[in-house]
């Protein structure tokens, strides 16, 4: 089976050197402008963005790209310079892109990724992520970090990973089991980490400890799941609680099961902090 | 008088802690339920209300539960079971376990309020 690959705003040169390293994988590519992605992406396997490092709107046009997609979980893939990706980094929320590849091409590097990317979207996507149980972990993150720190948050958008892999700075992570297993975590940067912790705390800022910040998120990712078990119950998604642990220094892996995709779900907390919870959660083979 | 916070996270611990000093009470604190019972044994007499996680490393806290129900020393003390665990099962659990009160995680500061006030009101019954 032939997977479709969308090359948006390319430049010719870009899209020689990206064709001929899709074209090992037998991927049918097409050169789209943004407009034409974003009326259909979701009838791609992957989706490559050129960001010129100049762009200003860049960041908006592919958060824009997304938020039209009928299909989030489709590989968002960026393409853009060194400087470029420092500007992606900086100014892209966490879960929008899949992956950053920076320029000049490297085979190898691009060959390897593009593997990770194509393998795993060369699944039937409708039975690979099923993205009903997802609500529950939506609902139940705005309401904690509302109740927990005062802090009104908003889910930004839904993607997919391979892996747990974050470019946070520490995640609180639970194994989950049940009549469905995986893992989720809850990934914040050291900053915002810090201060919703304080606010929980009702401490000032410098107050807090190391140990305050793990055991807070850990209990913040406890609390979490607890509220979505409770409206997954009796579904093919339930599950029990085990104990939550955190994991700090960044970036990071939380976890991995073969073949199945984390679903990613981005948040901004307050003006513009953001965070991720990653929900990988499979119902087990009868 | 006395209340005893039982729970492995030191945040949840320190939250309530700043409830119960708004109340005038001594907290007690346990990071599971082994400490919990042990703390109960040497102050049974002076605990008012025993605030108790379900998800613990060791014994859970419907096990610490179910041992002070079953202990005359501590049967009647109130007990509220502040947990994660919000699926009804586990509220209908807890209370046939002899809870006397259930909140569930997460919760603001407010309603731990009402609810630790409502909690010792049935306490001084």
């Amino acid at each position: 089976m032939s997977v479709s690959v969308a090359l948006i705003d390319f430049p010719r040169l870009q899209e020689q050197i990206a064709s001929r390293l899709l074209a090992e994988y037998d991927a049918d590519v097409h050169r789209v402008s943004h407009s034409e992605a974003a009326a259909r992406l979701d009838t791609y396997n992957l989706a490559l963005y050129y960001w010129p490092d100049t762009a200003n709107d860049a960041a908006e046009r592919v958060q824009r790209l997304r938020a039209n997609t009928t299909a989030p979980a489709v590989p968002l893939v960026i393409v853009t310079s060194e400087s470029g990706k420092r500007i992606v980094e900086k100014v892209l929320p966490p879960g929008v892109a899949a992956d950053i590849l920076v320029t000049p091409l490297e085979p190898h590097v691009v060959s390897r990724k593009l593997a990770v990317l194509l393998g795993f979207r060369k699944e039937p996507i409708a039975a690979e992520l099923d993205l009903h149980h997802i609500n529950p972990f939506i609902e139940a993150t705005v309401e904690t970090i509302r109740q927990m720190a005062g802090m009104d948050c908003v889910c930004t958008g839904v993607t997919a990973r391979v892996d747990g892999s974050t470019r946070g700075f520490i995640s609180g992570t639970m194994g989950l089991s049940g009549s469905a297993e995986g893992f989720v975590a809850l990934t914040f940067d050291d900053a915002l980490a810090r201060k919703i912790v304080c606010r929980m705390l009702q401490v000032q800022p410098g107050e807090e400890t190391e140990d305050d910040i793990r055991d807070a998120v850990g209990e913040l990712m406890n609390m979490i799941a607890g509220r979505a078990k409770a409206e997954l119950i009796n579904t093919d998604h339930s599950f029990h609680l085990s104990l939550p642990t955190a994991i700090v220094g960044g970036p990071h892996t939380v976890g991995k099961i073969r073949g199945v995709p984390v679903v990613v779900i981005a948040f901004t907390a307050g003006e513009s902090d953001r965070f991720e919870l990653m929900v990988c959660l499979i119902p087990r083979r009868k | 008088m006395a209340i005893l916070t039982v729970d492995d996270s030191t945040t949840i611990r320190r939250i309530v802690k700043r409830s119960a000093d708004e109340v005038g009470l001594e907290v007690l604190e346990a990071a599971d339920g082994v400490q919990a019972l042990k703390i109960v044994e040497e102050r049974a007499a002076d605990i008012q209300l025993i605030l108790l996680d379900w998800n613990m490393p060791g014994m859970s806290g419907l096990d610490v539960l179910r041992s002070l129900k079953n202990n005359p020393r501590s049967k009647d003390i109130v007990v509220m079971m502040l947990t994660s665990e919000a699926d009804q099962n586990c509220v209908v659990e807890a209370l046939r376990s002899g809870a006397q009160n259930y909140l569930t995680k997460p919760f603001d500061a407010k309603m731990l309020m009402l609810k630790i006030q409502e909690s010792l009101s049935l306490a001084r019954a």
